[in-house]
């Protein structure tokens, strides 16, 4: 399309899908901090007609694991997802491993969802353990022999770009995913641990600053065209 | 034209800045998608080609033909990101037949298939879609070589996996036989804007000054028209 709207309507089709990029960005930067936060890119697809599509692309990559000395935080140290079931009996999957002790000693999350298939932690005990294959053990006392409380499990995707955001940090499973598969014999759990988000900050700014410049000239485009649109419509003037 | 009394008018002084106009207005279209498309992947800048008697031809006159020289690459870090360091397009299996693209951002589904954003199929060089024969843990797992090679390490094996060479082909369709493909990469368009800016200068100058050549023709047959056809 050659006419003056035609080429207003992409100057703003483009300003707009920056917006939308701006805001996932924007995302991004607030999950900082997130527990397991995966960083998600706004893909932006020109088509051959010069109008934009976007499509949000979630990057798995690790995050940094830190130590915070508490029992009850776990870390996924390796690709792979926690299992949680909701109050209402709802499965979705996490890597936020900041969990709790919570009603009847079972360890759940910081929003009361039960790890796997219910771990019960009992009061009572001198510490528990969480090993890197996801067993969870406890001692009654300093010398008292390992008793086996259950496993975190860990289960993996074919296609885990297909999962889609759910409630809290989690995620559900849908058909482009593929089914949960339980994952055996790993050592990717860390316990006395956290994952960090890994939303790199420098690629963030560079994203930001390239979409501020598209967006900038797109706008003056509009404005240019603008004028030539205006002036044409008077042509009778001087 | 020609008014009553055989004074002719020459109508081309009316109609010749019109055209004017609406071949700059091309240009500026141009440049438009050109500015839209500064920060996409893989975007080839258009350049406009005027051809001769674009003054009788107007906005006919104007075709675009695509810059082919190579964009700027980006490391991104993701491994299905592919950049071409030669000319050369990807081949893509899209629901209206075999597209080219320099758009190198693909991804996995569950089954293994290779496929683009938009979810159409890759292309080895054979022509067919490609698909991994083992979907690895970690996309990590897939190595592409700079000669469109793609390999999928088998965790089971110890060992890599040849899968099938990405297709790269020519505008015409003919396989480039050393394509320099960019693992982790992606292409941003070739486009500079401060050079799409400066060019857009002299478009906007001959729209003005078309347009006020057409106004000075108004006016002068609006004269002609008033004067002559007056009785006195």
């Amino acid at each position: 399309m050659n006419t003056f709207q035609g080429i207003i309507r992409k100057s703003i089709n483009n300003t707009t899908t920056q917006f939308d990029k701006m805001g996932y960005i924007g995302n991004n930067f607030a999950n900082y901090s997130t527990t397991g936060y995966k960083a998600v890119r706004f893909e932006q697809m020109l088509g051959a007609d010069n109008y934009l599509t976007g499509a949000a692309r979630t990057n798995y990559k690790q995050g940094s694991i830190q130590i915070t000395s508490n029992p009850y935080d776990i870390a996924i140290n390796g690709d792979g997802f926690i299992p949680v079931v909701s109050p209402t009996g709802e499965v979705q999957y996490t890597r936020d491993g900041s969990l709790k002790r919570g009603a009847d000693g079972y360890l759940v999350t910081n929003d009361d969802w039960i790890v796997g298939e219910g771990i019960q932690i009992p009061s009572n005990i001198y510490k528990f353990t969480v090993k890197p294959d996801g067993t969870v053990v406890s001692m009654d006392s300093a010398k008292s022999p390992e008793k086996v409380l259950g496993t975190i499990p860990i289960v993996q995707f074919k296609n885990p770009e297909g999962l889609v955001l759910g409630d809290n940090n989690k995620l559900k499973v849908t058909d482009a995913s593929g089914d949960a598969k339980l994952l055996k014999g790993h050592n990717y759990i860390a316990q006395n641990s956290l994952e960090m988000s890994n939303t790199n900050i420098y690629d963030s700014v560079s994203d930001m600053l390239r979409l501020n410049a598209s967006m900038i000239a797109g706008l003056r485009m509009a404005k240019i065209v603008d004028d030539m649109y205006n002036k044409s419509l008077n042509l009778r003037q001087g | 034209m020609k008014l009553n009394s055989g004074v002719r008018y020459i109508e081309n002084g009316l109609k010749t800045p019109l055209k004017a106009m609406q071949a700059q207005s091309v240009l500026i279209n141009i440049a438009n998608e050109n500015v839209t498309g500064f920060d996409k992947v893989g975007y080839q800048r258009k350049e406009a080609v005027i051809s001769s008697f674009t003054e009788y031809l107007g906005a006919d006159g104007i075709s675009s033909t695509v810059d082919d020289k190579v964009g700027r690459i980006a490391n991104t870090g993701n491994p299905l990101d592919l950049a071409l360091a030669t000319k050369g397009y990807f081949q893509i299996q899209s629901a209206n037949g075999i597209k080219l693209t320099r758009d190198g951002r693909f991804k996995l589904d569950k089954d293994g298939n290779l496929l683009n954003l938009e979810d159409a199929k890759v292309l080895a060089d054979n022509g067919s879609p490609i698909k991994l024969s083992i979907i690895p843990e970690n996309i990590k797992d897939i190595v592409v070589n700079v000669k469109g090679g793609l390999s999928v390490f088998n965790k089971a094996t110890n060992k890599l996996e040849y899968v099938a060479n990405i297709g790269v082909v020519d505008a015409s369709g003919a396989v480039v036989i050393t394509p320099d493909v960019r693992q982790g990469y992606n292409e941003y368009s070739n486009v500079s804007l401060e050079r799409e800016f400066l060019g857009m200068l002299a478009p906007i100058r001959n729209f003005d000054a078309n347009r006020q050549i057409f106004m000075i023709e108004s006016t002068n047959l609006t004269k002609a028209i008033s004067q002559l056809g007056s009785a006195n």
